[in-house]
């Protein structure tokens, strides 16, 4: 805590004392945290972004891994298959590929090495095809287990006995730019050529195959349609309450106060039957005529109007603007900033909203939702696919995204002020 | 009032236009009409199985129009200014229900559908709007005596508008509302639409009628103000009356009926209240089995007293349940997205360079979808392939090179019943921590200076700092931020429906889910509605508890 509160003093005036090590010390600690903790905040949106340009295979791996990898192949006699890594003896690592050849091969090892219980796991002194080892026909007994002797000729040339702990087949690999280098390895146990490479037509296959393209023009036009209207009505209504004074008023002013107390669900069921009623289900204008009324944002305008001087309206007044000329003329230019608060809280309210589509349209064929409800449906369908999984959700979350990049400081200094009042 | 009478005195016998006449004549029609209408609606037996309260209910509202349009006409006749403002505020409230009405029986509203079906078949000439909006943008900056200015803003508002009438014209939605098929009559002629826009243009055209003739009735500008200030409040108030109170209202009703949406709703008092709510308990010997107690009570907790156990059971033991979890949901919310973002608000408000772009990092996930994310979380907590059980492993392997013997928890996250909540509250709290601490911060920098600036001079530490000074003076914005975390807690449902998709398990559901699984799966939507309005109780005593603890803290601070 002492840290924080040292730099609210200026280090630029001349009383300040402090070493360049004061300053910055508790500084770097802060940024420390800050950026650990902004890493924290932003990880989700990388493993989002990166998952969905992922392969399906890709995705499934243990330990998961943050890029998109996808295999280098290579093309050796006419076929074009996978390279692996293989380390050479004299510790060099050459890229092959597997020719599908299988060689049987005998894990040979000395009896204080023997893993008794699992011979698999022991420690192998060589290994070398099975046929040039020659079976001595006698067996050694270690721990109440019989063990195989063969005698196993060595790479200097001389010949030892050893016991056979376990057979495998090890295929051939081959260098294909080399073909004279060859290995015979378990092709699962070594590590893929790879390279980081961006799937993006994840992208194309949901947006076309799995009916999000339909889904964002849903959302798209829900969503401007409510901004636009709530906006607007929120202009009106906020000039109403703030410059003008009429019987009713303040009642009205109360009323529309407590609404905001209401949370919605109190409003769920029988807004469904309304909506039943008049024949909007499963309709797009359920989403958006409803929600045309905010008492949230009359109050937001209601607020930035009142800071407004009088002596602007006074004066228009006397040029002889009607009152509508005045709101469109002199308030709207001035509101700006609460106007693009507003319509940037709204946004993201209808982008996002999820319980209300939903009810009201959920049920509806596909072509109707919108996306947070094509969200669903794709996850249930493609649920073993989370890249694609996480390709939708980077299209119903991106575009959110990239509009806070953009009106960065409406977004915050609206949201803190909506805060303070 | 006094003035009009003194005006009628001195012009003697009052004369009214033809205009004025022909108006009032509508305000008969109006009159009688809309009372013949509320007396066929009050009549309705069963209006779409809401029970005969409903049409009553729209009778009797129909009934006070048709007789408020009549009251009018002998006060218009003797040239009333207030009366006049109430018929003018009528007809321009027929207006704005007539506008709504056409939109909808016109298939203005329905065609909405086949406007998103087709609109990306042309999708280019969407760009239309960016291009003219270019070209406006440019205007206002070109010099304001070059007379191209208003060329170049004429022609971006033509291209706008161009291709405005262009998307409608290509999207099908201008033949969706030629053909109506939403009416079933197949024609943008029929009698439906005909008169719903004849009766709305005359409510417009009387209205202003109404509306010019101020100065034959004296009207004064603050009386002027009167009407202007309705006209202004009329969109906002028309789907404020439409989409809120009504079903407000209807909600209220319903929460005493037995409606199921399929058979006729009956009122049933307080039956379903009572249901939701009625708990029972009794002693038993400890270790008992569960039991089931008397009159369909079903346990749902029990504490052990000395040699028994104390079962608590109730009618609705998934109610009690599901507020159990939300409570505890809510405080676990309140522990994991309110301590963090004062931490980090604290460290913001230092006046270091680069405050911002951390701020705006930390706002990021508040801005995403709650299912996006919900998708996002899903994988990251998968125990397998997930990065978060990756992390722990990597974490306990540390522990274990320093010698400590600890093992991998493995945790399932998103299976393990005594994990679900926990993970859904990391997943809440790190979509909304950045948007209290955008909050928090804001109201830090509102402290004043010279009062920390005093209290370092008096020599109080920092925690004496932060705990005596900071913490009182952001009293109001740490209540603010307690209360919209608690609603937005108490109506948790989305998190839930996502991560875990429809599930029956209590421990996981909260009372909103419990309100969809009986409102939109078994269509107990009464049940449900009683539930709805004791949440709002139980959320309304929450924040009147808070708002009292906040007051008393703010005058210790006094």
């Amino acid at each position: 805590m002492a840290a924080i509160t040292q730099p609210t003093v200026p280090n630029t005036r001349p009383q300040d004392q402090r070493s360049f090590l004061e300053i910055w010390g508790p500084r770097i600690l802060i940024y420390l945290v800050l950026g650990s903790t902004s890493l924290i905040m932003l990880f989700p949106f990388i493993y989002m972004v990166t998952t969905s340009l992922k392969t399906a295979t890709d995705v499934f791996r243990s330990p998961p891994r943050l890029l998109p990898f996808t295999p280098i192949n290579a093309f050796y006699e006419g076929q074009e298959l996978p390279l692996y890594e293989v380390t050479m003896e004299d510790g060099s690592v050459v890229q092959m590929v597997n020719t599908g050849q299988n060689e049987r091969y005998g894990f040979f090892t000395t009896p204080d090495l023997i893993n008794v219980d699992t011979p698999r796991d022991s420690a192998i002194t060589v290994r070398v095809p099975l046929d040039s080892a020659t079976d001595t026909g006698t067996t050694q007994d270690v721990g109440g287990e019989a063990f195989d002797v063969y005698s196993v000729p060595m790479e200097d040339g001389s010949t030892q006995e050893l016991l056979l702990a376990f057979r495998g087949g090890l295929s051939r690999l081959v260098d294909p730019n080399n073909p004279e280098i060859v290995a015979f390895e378990n092709p699962l146990a070594l590590p893929t050529v790879e390279r980081i490479e961006f799937r993006w037509s994840n992208y194309e296959a949901v947006l076309t195959l799995r009916n999000l393209d339909r889904s964002l023009v849903n959302t798209t036009i829900v969503t401007f349609a409510v901004t636009f209207g709530q906006v607007v009505t929120s202009l009106l209504g906020g000039y109403a309450f703030s410059r003008m004074k009429f019987r009713g008023q303040t009642a009205v002013f109360l009323v529309y106060l407590g609404t905001i107390m209401i949370p919605f669900v109190v409003l769920i069921i029988p807004l469904y039957q309304i909506m039943v009623l008049i024949g909007w289900q499963d309709r797009l204008v359920a989403l958006i005529v409803p929600w045309i009324f905010t008492a949230y944002g009359t109050f937001l305008m209601r607020q930035f109007f009142m800071s407004i001087p009088k002596d602007l309206e006074e004066a228009a007044t006397l040029d002889g603007l009607s009152r509508l000329g005045i709101l469109m003329r002199v308030f709207v230019p001035l509101s700006g900033p609460a106007i693009a608060t507003q319509s940037i809280i709204t946004f993201l309210y209808a982008w996002n909203s999820f319980v209300w589509p939903l009810i009201i349209i959920g049920d509806s064929p596909i072509e109707n939702h919108v996306l947070t409800l094509s969200l669903i449906t794709l996850r249930n369908a493609a649920a073993s696919e989370p890249n694609i999984v996480l390709t939708g959700a980077a299209v119903a979350i991106l575009p959110p995204l990239i509009l806070f990049v953009l009106a960065q400081r409406y977004f915050i200094e609206g949201i803190a002020n909506t805060g303070l009042k | 009032m006094a003035t009009t009478a003194r005006v009628e005195m001195a012009r003697g016998e009052p004369k009214h236009p033809v205009s004025l006449l022909l108006a009032m004549v509508w305000m008969v029609i109006i009159g009688i009409g809309t009372l013949f209408l509320a007396t066929q609606v009050f009549q309705i037996e069963a209006f779409f199985n809401l029970g005969t309260f409903v049409p009553q209910f729209l009778g009797i509202v129909l009934g006070l129009v048709g007789i408020l349009s009549l009251v009018t006409v002998p006060f218009l006749w003797t040239l009333n200014n207030n009366w006049r403002i109430v018929a003018l505020i009528m007809n321009f409230f027929g207006l704005g229900f007539g506008i709504l009405y056409t939109g909808h029986v016109s298939g203005m509203f329905l065609g909405i559908d086949t406007l998103a079906l087709n609109i990306y078949r042309n999708a280019w000439l969407l760009l239309g709007f960016p291009i003219g909006y270019v070209l406006v943008w440019i205007s206002g900056r070109m010099d304001d005596l070059n007379s191209a200015k208003d060329i170049v803003q004429k022609i971006g508002l033509a291209v706008m508008g161009v291709a405005l009438i262009a998307i409608l014209l290509t999207s099908g939605w201008l033949q969706y509302v030629a053909e109506n098929p939403g009416a079933g009559l197949g024609q943008i002629f029929n009698l439906p639409t005909i008169a719903t826009v004849a009766v709305t243009i005359i409510f417009g055209v009387v209205g202003s009628i109404f509306m010019r003739n101020g100065e034959l009735f004296g009207e004064t500008i603050l009386e002027r103000e009167a009407w202007q200030g309705w006209l202004f409040l009329l969109p906002n108030f028309v789907n404020f009356l439409l989409f809120f109170a009504m079903p407000l209202i209807l909600s209220f009703y319903l929460s005493f009926t037995d409606y199921n949406a399929i058979s006729r709703a009956d009122w049933i008092g307080f039956d379903n209240y009572r249901r939701l709510l009625s708990l029972d308990f009794e002693t038993v010997p400890t270790g008992t089995a569960p039991t089931d107690l008397a009159d369909r009570h079903f346990e749902v907790s029990r504490f052990t007293v000395g040699a028994n156990d104390i079962v608590i059971a109730a009618e609705s033991p998934g109610f009690w349940r599901t507020l159990a979890t939300t409570f505890r949901y809510c405080i676990l919310l309140l522990t994991f997205a309110i301590v963090p973002a004062f931490a980090l608000a604290m460290l913001l408000n230092a006046k270091i360079p680069g405050i911002k772009f951390f701020r705006a990092v930390y706002f990021l996930p508040s801005i995403a979808a709650v299912v996006g994310v919900a998708m996002i979380w899903q994988w990251l907590y998968n125990p397998i392939i997930g990065f978060i059980n990756y992390w722990i492993s990597g974490f306990v392997d540390v522990l274990n090179g320093l010698g400590l013997a600890v093992s991998d928890p493995n945790i399932q996250w998103l299976t393990d019943e005594n994990v679900m909540l926990l993970s859904v509250v990391i997943m809440a709290a790190w979509q909304v921590i950045g948007f209290n601490t955008v909050i928090l911060l804001a109201g830090l920098q509102g402290v004043p200076k010279d009062l920390i600036e005093a209290s370092t001079v008096d020599g109080a530490n920092s925690w004496i700092r932060f705990r005596r000074i900071i913490l009182p003076l952001l009293g109001p914005t740490t209540f603010f931020v307690v209360v919209t975390t608690l609603i937005s807690g108490m109506q948790a449902f989305s998190e839930m429906y996502t991560l875990f998709g429809v599930s029956t398990s209590d421990a996981r559901l909260t009372v909103v889910y419990y309100l969809y699984l009986s409102g939109f799966q078994q269509f107990d939507m009464g049940f449900a509605s009683a539930t709805a309005w004791v949440l709002f109780v139980v959320i309304f005593i929450i924040t009147v508890i808070q708002f009292r603890v906040s007051r008393s803290s703010e005058a210790y601070r006094d």
